[in-house]
């Protein structure tokens, strides 16, 4: 039996398993060849994150089984996981900011000296032959804390990799990286795959998986869908088995009437972004494209009031409006649904109810500044409808839903709000297909109305599905602008990285 | 699987009534241990001497609901009660002596608001160092000696009965209460508390004063924690500087156990009258079968660290769901 396993690095057979109220896993098999990258497909709840724990040790299994390497494991923790040669890179990642990079490497495992202190030469030095063998130039004594979140994304995938792991799991690992440092970690995973190393990738790019993957399995509400060799399938066939359907149109784009000049900036400096000149009219969709840390999120904060605009201004319907914080910006009616809604957009403890009505809560008061509880109730009943956010009950904290729904919570909190500039920072970031699907409609819905709307947004594909134009930064600066017509994948890049050029 | 779910609802049933029962039962022991415990006068003894203590913990809950902490509850209230006995003695004017108890509290809310919040340290530290000051000034000032000698009209805080029958701290504490549901419950402000607490950062984007609705929170409490002066030293019939010791420890356990979390954002008005009576309950019960004020302490001390310990218990079961 040992010899007919020893096919594969790790097999999972037959998981199951299940939560109060829900089955996380049915029946999922996963078999990971030595010298292969292994895609793990899915919409976000499809199970790929329970998996992982469960290989990880955080979760027990309920049924099945996992064997490594010709054995048959129970995985207890990651530490005894991690001992065993499995590594995982999680998607959210947990570096010590006042650290140093070769501190942060050797977290948990610090080489010491016959005395038992700590041996900060040696490691200093292994900390700097990983970094060159990985392709990387950063300091072994440069503190974590100034790094950007790019860098330290890099740094964690290096410590991840350092263990001389058999197995390494990456969750997402380019969600935070720019493109030519994914370059870099493709290169690395090739490296590693030669080594004979077994790889499980998940990632929602298609591209990517293309890319670098050998083998793919594909997961669908908890059950095990597909698996085949990557050359054997091809983006839409992955799609299709995802979702269980087809997706023939992806993106619901309308072409609406456009209206005057809404919001106009003249001349806007500020941290991380120079000089820039942008008008944007009613019903027009602005798609903004550019590297991570091109500066896009920085310059619409700073309109938005959240940062703080060093030079330049913006008008806003032709009037001055240069907000000093968020709520002057929310009361002339330019709202901003920040990239990350956890930390910004939600208060996960509270009721929904609550959430959706913060930024409105005058108008479900009385004359005497008494709530209104009944107007609320109205209020929110209309929201939820509208963007069919499903819930138990508007009671609920908004921890108990799914990302995409949060996100649609706060969307109903700035519908609410009627809009003239709606900014959308990343507004599909994690979120599956089909609840991508009903915020595209509602954001045709809303240009249809005269809403003028800003897309910050990473994906490509979403960028020029929904986009009437393309606005593209780096380094800060606006290098250029296409319409929905010129637009195309190369234009862009090319505009993305000429800030590297220049300066 | 159906095991998991009776847990499940085992937490949300405990989150819900968990302390009211917590609070019965402890009335049924306290019951059996004391034949005097059920006594008109003991009951409302118990509800006359909590007055005090319940009036500071709306304050001392307000704040922990905006993710903070207020330690210089006890100090406040002893600190503004003898100035206010002190305006008592040199004016014979009790509104006037009530005033500016109030308002010195509401001066010392202010102070650590705006502190906390424009300079950003954690309420904690500020609070503590606030408690420190209080304290000091307030012996200080007294020499460590009680203020006595004014008019008897002003006890009508402490000890004076309405109709002959109902202690007028009760009656202010119900005002107290009424007022404070609705401006937690009713007003936006209460709603901006919740959100600040709970995640300051989306309140920002939000369009919410952050900073703002803390020092209004702060100013509360010490407005609280001024008028709880006022009644202490009218009961005492005296102006104690040692008055309140310990009082925000009290307050905050009686907000705690009546699950209102430390972390923020979370917390019910009821949950802090039902646990600030668990309190009174369980001291007074301690009192009548003569246990010594030092063993009272280490029950108080043993019940918060059970109170938090429950509350954890159910968040993570809450959370598994």
């Amino acid at each position: 039996m040992a010899s007919g396993a020893s096919e594969y690095l790790l097999e999972l057979n037959h998981i199951s398993k299940s939560f109060p109220g829900v089955k996380a896993l049915d029946d999922v098999n996963l078999k990971l060849r030595p010298g292969s990258v292994h895609a793990l497909c899915g919409e976000n709840g499809a199970g790929k994150s329970t998996l992982i724990k469960i290989i990880n040790g955080i979760y027990k299994l309920d049924e099945g089984e996992i064997i490594y390497r010709g054995e048959k494991i129970i995985p207890q923790s990651p530490k005894s996981m991690l001992e065993m040669g499995i590594a995982t890179i999680h998607q959210e990642l947990s570096p010590v900011l006042d650290m140093t990079v070769a501190e942060n490497i050797f977290l948990g495992r610090e080489q010491v000296d016959k005395l038992g202190n700590v041996d900060y030469k040696k490691m200093w030095s292994d900390a700097d032959q990983l970094l060159k063998d990985f392709g990387l130039k950063y300091s072994p004594k440069a503190l974590l804390g100034g790094m950007t979140v790019s860098d330290i994304a890099l740094i964690e995938i290096v410590k991840a990799i350092s263990r001389n792991a058999s197995v390494v799991i990456m969750d997402e690992p380019t969600s935070s990286i720019t493109e030519s440092e994914v370059h870099i970690l493709f290169e690395n995973v090739k490296k590693l795959q030669s080594k004979g190393v077994g790889i499980i990738y998940i990632s929602h790019k298609m591209d990517e998986i293309f890319q670098i993957c050998d083998e793919v399995t594909i997961l669908r509400d908890g059950q095990w869908v597909h698996n085949c060799m990557a050359s054997d399938i091809d983006k839409d066939g992955i799609i299709t088995k995802m979702v269980g359907r087809e997706i023939t149109d992806q993106f619901p784009k309308e072409e609406v009437p456009m209206g005057d000049v809404v919001m106009e900036l003249k001349n806007c400096s500020g941290r991380k972004f120079q000089n820039i000149n942008f008008k944007i009219r009613a019903g027009e969709i602005v798609g903004f494209a550019g590297l991570v840390g091109a500066g896009r999120s920085e310059l619409f904060r700073a309109v938005f009031g959240l940062d703080s605009l060093r030079e330049g201004e913006v008008y806003l319907e032709g009037k001055k409006s240069n907000f000093k914080n968020a709520q002057d910006a929310i009361d002339a009616g330019v709202l901003m649904a920040s990239e990350d809604r956890k930390m910004e957009g939600v208060v996960l403890c509270r009721p929904i109810r609550e959430n959706i009505t913060l930024s409105s809560l005058k108008k479900v008061c009385d004359r005497a500044g008494f709530l209104d509880l009944k107007a609320e109730k109205e209020a929110i009943k209309d929201m939820i409808q509208k963007l069919s956010i499903k819930l138990a009950s508007p009671e609920s904290p908004v921890a108990s839903l799914s990302g995409g729904n949060q996100q649609k919570i706060v969307l109903a909190k700035w519908l609410l709000r009627s809009p003239k500039v709606l900014i959308l920072d990343e507004p599909t970031r994690g979120i599956d297909v089909g609840a991508k699907y009903e915020i595209y409609k509602l954001m045709c819905e809303l240009a249809r109305q005269g809403v003028a709307i800003v897309m910050i947004s990473s994906e490509m594909p979403e960028i020029f599905g929904m986009s009437d134009r393309v606005a593209v930064m780096s380094q800060g600066k606006l290098t250029g602008e296409l319409t929905r017509e010129e637009a195309t994948q190369e234009m862009v890049m090319e505009y993305a990285v000429r800030g590297f050029e220049e300066s | 699987m159906n095991k998991e779910k009776q847990k499940i609802s085992f937490a949300d049933l405990y989150s819900k009534y968990g302390i009211l029962i917590i609070l019965l039962a402890a009335v049924v022991v306290a019951a059996f241990l004391s034949d005097s415990f059920l006594s008109t006068r003991n009951i409302s003894n118990i509800i006359r001497q909590n007055a005090v203590v319940m009036i500071i913990a709306f304050g001392s809950q307000i704040i922990l609901i905006t993710g903070e902490v207020d330690l210089s509850a006890g100090s406040v209230c002893a600190f503004s009660g003898v100035i206010s006995t002190m305006v008592m003695l040199s004016t014979g004017s009790i509104v006037l002596a009530l005033t500016v108890g109030i308002l010195v509290g509401v001066i010392f809310g202010f102070a650590n608001g705006w502190v906390v919040t424009t300079a950003c340290i954690p309420s904690f530290i500020m609070t503590l160092a606030t408690q420190f000051i209080g304290r000091g000034m307030i012996l200080a000032i007294t020499s460590a000696q009680p203020i006595a000698g004014f008019d008897k009209r002003f006890t009508i805080f402490g000890q004076g009965m309405i109709f002959g029958k109902i202690p007028v701290p009760t009656v202010i504490m119900i005002v107290v209460l009424i007022f404070y549901w609705v401006l937690i419950n009713r007003r936006r402000f209460g709603r901006y508390v919740y959100a600040v607490g709970g995640n300051s950062d989306a309140a920002k984007a939000s369009g919410i004063n952050v900073k703002w609705v803390k020092i209004k929170a702060f100013v509360f409490a010490g407005a609280v924690a001024g008028l709880a002066g006022v009644i202490l030293m009218s009961r005492l019939n005296s102006g104690q500087p040692n008055g309140a010791e310990d009082y925000e420890f009290d307050a905050i356990t009686a907000a705690i156990i009546g699950g209102t979390s430390m972390s923020g954002g979370t917390g019910k008005v009821y949950g802090t009258v039902v646990g600030a009576l668990f309190v009174g309950v369980l001291l007074n019960i301690m009192t009548l079968t003569d246990v010594s004020a030092y063993y009272q302490k280490v029950v108080k001390g043993a019940i918060i660290a059970i109170a938090v310990i429950i509350d954890a218990q159910v968040r993570r079961a809450q959370k598994l769901s």
